[in-house]
C-alpha cells in the first residue's frame, strides 16, 4: 500500500487547467481582432505564439525538463503579447518577441514562476525600443474615425483618442483601434468575467487598477482643470482593461498576499496614468505593470498577513 | 464570524450521513495500546495468561495519564509493541475473547470518582476528536483560571467523516448531558454546540433537545475546513482568537468533542470508554457507513466486517486532509480513529513549479504564506523559513489540498518546524 503524508485529496486544479481557463478567457478578445482585422492579423499572431513556444521549449530542452511544456503557460504569453502589438506587425519580429519573452524573461530566470518580469510586457517593451516604427503603425479603427490615419509619434495614442472627443460608450464597443487585443473591451471583460466567476483570479488587482485609473484621470485629465476628466475613457481606451485583468492579475509577477495586490493595483493604476498624461510612451499599460512587478517582493513583505492569534495594528 | 482562510468542499465528499449508527461484533481478538496520553506508556496491570473481563483496567499511570481498560472478556494472550496509527511504537496487551471468568476483577469494582477529572480518568476517556488528549487534564486548572464558555465541537474534523453529525442525531441527549455535566464541572456560564450548517438535521436535533434552553445553544457553523479545528472554532462562535501561544482556558474557553460528551455522560452512568463510532469509507469499501467499534480491534478485522470490493492502494487512518496511511492493516483502532479509509487511488502528482498562484496563501487558517515555507526549507535555508513562523502551521493541509501545482507544502513545513525547533531561529 502506499505511504504518504497528509494530506490525502486534491482539489482537481492544475496549472495546465488554469492556463487553459486564461487562454479560453483570451478568445473573445481574440476573435475580436481577428474579426476586425481580418486574415491579415494572422501572422503576428501565429508569429508571437511560434517564439513563446520555440523559447519555452529551448530551455526544457536544454534542461531536459520534460513535461512541464504542458503547463500550456507558453501558450498564454505568446496569445497576450500578440495582443499587445499592431495587427500588421510584421511576424518575425513578433517571433522575435515571444522568444525573448519565453527563452529570455522567462526561461533565463528559471522558467515558470521564477521569472520577476511579466515576459508577455517585457518582450512589447524590447520591441518597442527596437522598432519603435513598427510597433505605433496602429491601424485605426474603421468605425471609430472617420479618417482612417495611422497614428504614430510618439504621444500615447489615448490623448490623441481624446483629442477625437469619441464618448467612452463608443469606445467601449469598438475599442479604439491599435493593437489586436484593443478592438474591443467589451470582448477583454467577458473574458474577465470568466476568470473572476471561476476564481482563476483575484478581484483586488483589477479593481485597484482600474479603480485609482478611473479616479486619477477624472482627476488630472481633463481639459477644463482638475476634477474634469471623464474617469471611464482612461479605463476604456488603450489597453488598460487587457492590462488590468489579464497582465497585472499575471499570477507570477505579482504578490501573494491580500494587502499587497490592493496596493499593486493601485499602483499600476496611478503609473498607467502618470506615463499616459506626462510620458513620451504610446502605452502607459506597459511599463506601469512592469515597474510594479519589480515592486511586487516589497510589497508583500509590507503586508505580510496577520498570524492567527496575533496581534497586530490593525487589530484588537 | 467565520475564521479567517480554509476550503469549501464538494458536497460528495460528506457522505453515508444518512446510515445509522452500525454496532460491529465482537473482535475475537483486541490489541490494546497502554495509551493513556501522549508521552509515556501507562503502567501495565495484568500479565500473560491472565483472564480479564470486560471493563476491567488494564493500564494505569501517573496523574497525567488515563486509565486503559480490557475491551472485551477473555485471557491476556501476548504481551507485545505495536505500530499506533501515527506511527509510534508502544506497549499493548492482546486479548483473545473468552469466557467470562466467575470472579470479578479488582478493577471494575471500584468506587467511581467523585470529581469529574478523576471520573473521565478513571474511565479512561481521551479526547475523541482525533487528538486523543486526556480528557482530565483539560479539565483540571490551575487555581484561579476561569472558564466561561464550554463549546462543544460538532465540526466533523474532516471531509468524508461523519461520525460526529450521526452521534448528534442518535445520542442528542446524552451528549447535552455530558456537556451540562462538563459546564458544571467549570461552573462555565455558556454551553455552545457547534454544528456545520450543511448538517440541517442534527441542528435541528440538537435544537429540540436544548427546547430553546439558555444554558445551552447551537452554533451554525460556515461548512468549510478546518472548521472542526479548536482555534477556527472558537473564533467562528465566540469571535476572538485565542492568542499565539496561549491555552484556550488561558483565554475563557474549553472545547470538546461531542463523542467526548457522550463519553462523559456514559462514564456518569459507570461505563467506561470501550468503544467509539468509526466511519469506515473510501471507493475500496463495500459497505460504507459509521461503525461502532471496539477499542484495540485491528484494521483488518474491521475492513473483513464491513467489507472491500477491492485492495486498497491506500489505508487511512482519520480523514484524507490530516489522516495517517498505513504500511499495513495490523494497527488497532485506538480512541483516537475518527475514521478508517481504504482508497483505491494512492499516489500524489509529481509537483512541478510554483507559480505563486496565492492559492495556498487564500486557504490557509494560520496566515502563513505557505509558499515560502516551502521554498526556503527546500533549498535548506532554515533560518529564513523560520522567520516564517512555521510552528503557528496546524498541519490542516488546506494549502497542499489547492495547490495547483501539487506542492507537498504541508510535509514541507513540518521539516521547517522540526529544523527551527533544533536551530535558535537567528543561526
Ligand atoms: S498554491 Fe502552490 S502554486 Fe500556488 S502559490 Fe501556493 S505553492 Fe505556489
Ligand atoms: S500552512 Fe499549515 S495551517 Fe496553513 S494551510 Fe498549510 S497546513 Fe494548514
Amino acid at each position: 500500500m502506499v505511504v504518504s503524508p497528509s494530506p490525502h485529496l486534491r482539489r482537481g486544479r492544475d496549472v495546465a487547467w488554469l492556463m487553459e481557463r486564461v487562454l479560453l478567457a483570451l478568445l473573445p478578445a481574440t476573435f475580436s481582432g481577428l474579426y476586425r482585422y481580418g486574415p491579415a492579423a494572422l501572422p503576428v499572431l501565429l508569429g508571437a505564439l511560434a517564439g513563446a513556444a520555440l523559447g519555452e521549449t529551448f530551455w526544457l530542452v536544454a534542461l531536459s525538463r520534460r513535461g512541464v511544456i504542458q503547463d500550456r503557460s507558453c501558450l498564454v504569453t505568446g496569445l497576450l503579447l500578440a495582443l499587445l502589438l499592431p495587427p500588421r506587425f510584421p511576424w518575425w519580429m513578433a517571433l522575435f518577441g515571444g522568444l525573448f519573452a519565453t527563452g529570455l524573461v522567462k526561461g533565463a530566470f528559471g522558467g515558470l514562476g521564477s521569472n520577476f518580469l511579466n515576459p508577455a510586457l517585457s518582450a512589447r517593451a524590447l520591441l518597442l525600443a527596437a522598432w519603435p516604427v513598427a510597433m505605433t503603425t496602429w491601424v485605426v479603427s474603421p468605425d471609430a474615425l472617420a479618417s482612417a490615419t495611422p497614428l504614430a509619434g510618439a504621444f500615447p495614442k489615448e490623448t490623441r483618442l481624446a483629442a477625437l472627443h469619441l464618448p467612452w460608450t463608443v469606445l467601449l464597443r469598438v475599442g479604439g483601434g491599435g493593437s489586436l487585443g484593443e478592438t474591443s473591451p467589451l470582448a477583454v471583460l467577458v473574458g474577465a468575467a470568466y476568470l473572476l466567476a471561476t476564481g482563476v483570479i483575484d478581484f483586488r488587482i483589477p479593481a485597484g487598477f482600474l479603480a485609482s485609473l478611473a479616479l486619477g484621470g477624472w482627476f488630472l485629465a481633463g481639459s477644463r482643470g482638475l476634477g474634469s476628466g471623464d474617469p471611464f475613457f482612461q479605463i476604456v481606451a488603450g489597453g488598460a482593461l487587457l492590462g488590468a485583468f489579464f497582465m497585472a492579475t499575471d499570477y507570477v509577477t505579482a504578490p501573494v498576499t491580500r494587502g499587497g495586490r490592493w496596493i499593486y493595483g493601485m499602483g499600476c493604476g496611478v503609473l498607467t496614468l502618470l506615463i499616459r498624461l506626462y510620458g513620451g510612451y504610446p502605452e502607459g499599460v506597459t511599463y506601469g505593470v512592469l515597474l510594479m512587478n519589480t515592486a511586487a517582493p516589497l510589497l508583500e513583505k509590507i503586508t505580510r498577513p496577520r498570524l492567527y492569534g496575533e496581534r497586530g495594528p490593525f487589530h484588537r | 464570524m467565520r475564521f479567517r482562510g480554509g476550503v469549501a468542499f464538494p458536497r460528495e465528499l460528506k457522505p453515508f450521513a444518512d446510515r445509522p449508527i452500525t454496532g460491529l461484533p465482537e473482535p475475537a481478538e483486541v490489541l490494546v495500546p497502554l495509551y493513556g496520553g501522549p508521552g509515556k506508556p501507562c503502567r501495565r496491570l495484568v500479565e500473560r495468561g491472565e483472564r480479564v473481563e470486560e471493563g476491567a483496567v488494564i493500564g494505569e499511570g501517573d496523574a497525567e495519564l488515563a486509565a486503559v481498560h480490557a475491551t472485551v472478556t477473555g485471557t491476556v494472550t501476548r504481551l507485545e509493541t505495536c505500530r499506533l496509527p501515527a506511527g509510534d511504537e508502544w506497549p499493548a496487551v492482546r486479548i483473545r475473547r473468552g469466557e467470562s471468568a466467575a470472579h470479578g476483577q479488582e478493577g471494575t469494582s471500584r468506587a467511581p470518582a467523585a470529581t469529574l477529572p478523576d471520573l473521565a480518568c478513571q474511565m479512561g476517556i481521551l479526547g475523541l476528536g482525533g487528538a486523543a488528549f486526556p480528557l482530565h487534564r483539560k479539565l483540571r486548572l490551575p487555581a484561579g483560571a476561569q472558564v466561561d464558555d464550554v463549546i462543544l465541537n460538532g465540526a466533523e474534523c474532516e471531509p468524508c467523516l461523519s461520525g460526529d453529525y450521526r452521534l448528534l442525531l442518535e445520542r442528542t441527549a446524552e451528549i447535552l448531558a455530558g456537556g451540562l455535566r462538563i459546564l458544571a464541572h467549570f461552573r462555565a456560564k455558556r454551553l455552545w454546540v457547534g454544528i456545520e450548517q450543511d448538517r440541517e438535521r442534527a441542528i435541528a436535533a440538537v435544537r429540540r433537545a436544548t427546547g430553546g434552553g439558555r444554558r445551552a445553544r447551537v452554533f451554525a457553523l460556515p461548512a468549510r475546513y478546518p472548521q472542526g479545528a479548536e482555534k477556527q472554532l472558537v473564533r467562528t462562535v465566540l469571535g476572538r482568537e485565542i492568542p499565539r501561544g496561549v491555552y484556550p482556558w488561558q483565554t475563557g474557553v474549553s472545547v470538546h468533542n461531542v463523542g467526548t460528551a457522550l463519553a462523559v455522560s456514559r462514564a456518569m452512568a459507570g461505563q467506561p470508554l470501550l468503544a467509539r463510532v468509526v466511519t469506515v469509507a473510501g471507493e475500496a469499501v463495500r459497505e460504507p457507513g459509521n461503525y461502532l467499534v471496539k477499542i484495540g480491534a485491528s484494521l483488518a478485522w474491521v475492513l473483513e466486517q464491513v467489507g472491500l470490493k477491492e485492495r486498497p492502494e491506500k489505508l487511512l487512518v482519520g480523514g484524507p486532509m490530516m489522516g495517517f496511511a498505513q504500511a499495513d492493516a495490523n494497527v488497532p483502532v485506538t480512541k483516537g480513529t475518527t475514521g478508517i479509509l481504504a482508497l483505491t487511488a494512492g499516489e500524489w502528482p509529481q509537483p512541478t513549479p510554483c507559480v505563486r498562484c496565492s492559492a495556498c496563501v487564500e486557504a490557509c487558517p494560520a496566515g502563513l504564506l505557505p509558499l515560502y515555507l516551502e521554498g526556503y526549507t527546500l533549498k535548506g535555508l532554515f533560518a529564513q523559513a523560520a522567520a516564517h513562523h512555521p510552528g503557528d502551521c496546524i498541519e490542516c493541509g488546506a494549502c497542499s489540498y489547492v495547490c495547483p501545482a501539487h506542492r507537498p507544502l504541508v510535509q514541507s513545513i513540518r521539516w521547517a518546524k522540526r529544523e527551527s525547533g533544533r536551530r535558535s531561529p537567528v543561526a
